[in-house]
């Protein structure tokens, strides 16, 4: 199986203030095509950074991002552009445009895909209705549930017909009952379409129903198992880490 | 994104942003409708000027007399007398030379003493330099005994036609006072109306016939006014080129001692266009300053919106929108405010320049400068406004233009903000 997205020595460094602060310290990951990938990690250990870096919405300080074979480093504007219209975002926020409504919201990342009016027209449809959303299509974001926004948002990703799907907490703003049906749909998606997709969660239940789970703590990774038993199994550190288990344990 | 879906994409963001717009489109259309105000109004003006010129002066004439197109400096005595014609006359290329003879009379137009102009001219001569001197009622007389009047349509009725003041076959009475010693000693002249000249509209600064001028024969001015003193000769030359017209014009101010001015219809009529233009940049210069007060607008309000909408474009930068893409998004968005700010200005500017004209014509430009105060009797000077396709484009041109090179710098800003600072901007 091949690898859809690989980093390799993956570093990336803020300012804060006058202060450098490295958020990734040199991060090996990868993803294969059709995969279902959970990245866990306290608050501020730089998951978001990973991800926006795989969604090439930021470009490491040091080390690569391979996406699709090719280093997104050098990759100029115009090709990081379209190489973002590939790649399916979902954010915790869900990051709607609130004055669209629900149908011109899902049409909008179609439209910047330059795909016909009418073909528009029709795969909106098809998407919202796939979400549940077919009678809610006309609705603006503000008259919308918190889980029916994050389902305009999950369609909006997926009418890209995106190459992998990443979903930055994507239940974090979103009631238990509704979570649950939101990773249904995550979930159909990897199943039936073996769309590839990578989540940050601080929730375990989530976490637990991915194929494999990538552990990062203070910018670098400490783990990743593959059909690891989450809640059952001791964790073999990779890392030279002194609180590795009590950490994951923690967090978890 | 394609075009279509840009230009689609920044009008819904207009309409969300209604009142603002509307505040943006104001500043547009303000500078604009001053623009188109002021720009139609001179044109207008110089139109009717021009056209007034032209009727009332055959390019082969010219005028003779002691002060300059606009009276200018007579304080040396000298004076034009009526055998300074046979001087004229006696220079090569001459073929005609009309006296003109000019006083300040009183006469009474509805019910009221009015300060206009006699002319004594020889009714023949002068109708063959000005195609306009011809009647719309009556008719002029040629013969010499015949003293009678030929009016300017202003003497004859109101501007609107509605108040009729003097008809063919009235009598006139003039009134002229002159100074002798400590007191003015009034001289009264009575004379039917033999004719009244076609509406000629405004004035006439060129000797041409007049709208608020009294037409009498020449012998009978002189002996009316006691005067050998001619205020214009008018010179018929046998060719209009310039190089003759300077000679002539050479030849004549030397034979009177550089004591005369020469006047050619050609300069006068580049005179007149070298003022327009003046007045043209400087009124075009105050609307300017309105348009680009409205541009600093634009650009305080595309300033604000893109701070406001920083997060939009992150996402619109996430969901894979190219820069250009989104520097076109705003520019449209500017131009839409410009084009719509434009149409409105030109419809206002153009409402306002109507109004204005019916003021001027209306209100008595020329009673005041008779001195008589408005009661609107000499019909003004007709000023209709002139928008001609030029002007639209031209405003069209600095709407949009300035809506764009204002918001340049903002749309540039937004279009290169980093996705990831855009997303997390609060």
């Amino acid at each position: 199986m091949k690898f859809i997205v690989k980093t390799i020595g993956l570093k990336k460094k803020y300012m804060l203030g006058e202060v450098p602060v490295w958020a990734l310290k040199g991060i090996d990951f990868y993803v294969k095509e059709g995969e279902f990938v959970s990245i866990i990690g306290p608050s501020g250990s730089g998951k978001s950074t990973l991800l926006n870096m795989i969604g090439a919405l930021d470009l490491p300080t040091a080390g690569q991002v391979i996406i699709g074979g090719k280093n997104i480093s050098k990759m100029n504007n115009n090709e990081l552009a379209e190489l973002r219209q590939r790649i399916g975002f979902v954010f915790q926020f869900f990051n709607l445009i609130s004055r669209l409504t629900a149908f011109k919201n899902v049409e909008l990342s179609m439209s910047i895909q330059r795909i016909p009016k009418s073909k528009r027209t029709r795969k909106t449809e098809e998407i919202l209705r796939m979400v549940g959303l077919g009678d809610r299509m006309y609705h603006k974001p503000s008259e919308l549930s918190g889980g029916e926004q994050q389902r305009v948002a999950i369609a909006r990703a997926l009418a890209k017909n995106p190459k992998y799907l990443l979903l930055d907490e994507p239940t974090g703003n979103i009631d238990t009952k509704t979570r649950d049906k939101i990773m249904d749909l995550i979930i159909d998606l990897n199943k039936k379409y073996g769309m590839t997709i990578i989540v940050i969660t601080h929730d375990p239940e989530i976490a637990k129903r991915s194929k494999r789970i990538v552990h990062i703590v203070d910018g670098r990774m400490i783990e990743s198992s593959e059909e690891y038993d989450f809640l059952n199994k001791d964790i073999i550190s990779t890392s030279d880490h002194k609180d590795v288990k009590q950490i994951v344990k923690e967090d978890v | 994104m394609k075009l279509v879906d840009i230009i689609k994409f920044s009008g819904s963001s207009i309409k969300t942003q209604k009142s603002r717009t509307m505040l943006t489109v104001l500043g547009v259309l303000i500078g604009i409708a001053a623009i188109i105000a002021l720009l139609s109004l001179s044109n207008g003006f110089q139109v009717s000027m021009t056209e007034q010129f032209e009727t009332g002066f055959s390019t082969k004439v010219v005028q003779v007399s002691t002060g300059g197109v606009f009276g200018g400096d007579d304080s040396d005595d000298f004076t034009l007398i009526l055998d300074d014609i046979d001087t004229i006359k006696s220079i090569e290329h001459v073929e005609m030379a009309v006296p003109v003879i000019q006083k300040m009379v009183t006469i009474e137009i509805d019910g009221e003493d009015t300060s206009i102009i006699v002319y004594g001219v020889d009714f023949e001569d002068y109708s063959l330099l000005f195609e306009g001197f011809s009647a719309e009622k009556g008719e002029i007389p040629l013969n010499a005994e015949n003293d009678e009047f030929v009016i300017g349509y202003s003497i004859h009725a109101s501007s609107t036609d509605e108040i009729i003041y003097y008809n063919v076959g009235d009598d006139i009475e003039i009134t002229w006072s002159t100074r002798e010693g400590t007191t003015f000693k009034e001289y009264n002249y009575k004379s039917s109306v033999a004719a009244i000249l076609s509406e000629v509209g405004g004035m006439s600064m060129g000797g041409g016939p007049n709208d608020n001028g009294i037409y009498m024969p020449i012998d009978d001015a002189m002996d009316f006014f006691d005067t050998e003193e001619v205020s214009t000769f008018l010179v018929l030359l046998d060719d209009d080129s310039e190089e003759i017209i300077t000679a002539v014009s050479e030849d004549i101010e030397e034979a009177f001692q550089d004591k005369v001015s020469v006047i050619s219809s050609t300069q006068l009529l580049s005179t007149i266009g070298g003022v327009f233009d003046i007045m043209e940049i400087f009124l075009g210069g105050i609307a300017g300053i309105a348009l680009i007060v409205a541009g600093i607008g634009i650009m305080n309000i595309m300033i604000v919106s893109i701070l406001e909408r920083t997060r939009e474009i992150g996402i619109l930068k996430s969901l894979g929108l190219k820069n250009q893409s989104i520097l076109s998004i705003f520019l449209f968005e500017s131009i839409l405010i410009g084009l719509i700010g434009s149409v409105l200005g030109i419809v206002v500017g153009w409402i306002i320049a109507n109004l204005f004209s019916v003021i001027l014509s209306g209100g008595g430009f020329m009673t005041g400068m008779g001195g008589d105060g408005g009661d609107g009797f000499m019909g003004g000077i007709s000023m209709t406004p002139v928008l001609d396709l030029p002007l639209i484009f031209q405003a069209l041109f600095f709407g949009i233009g300035v809506a764009v090179i204002f918001s340049l710098y903002p749309a540039w800003r937004a279009s290169r903000l980093e996705p990831v600072k855009a997303l997390r901007y609060e």
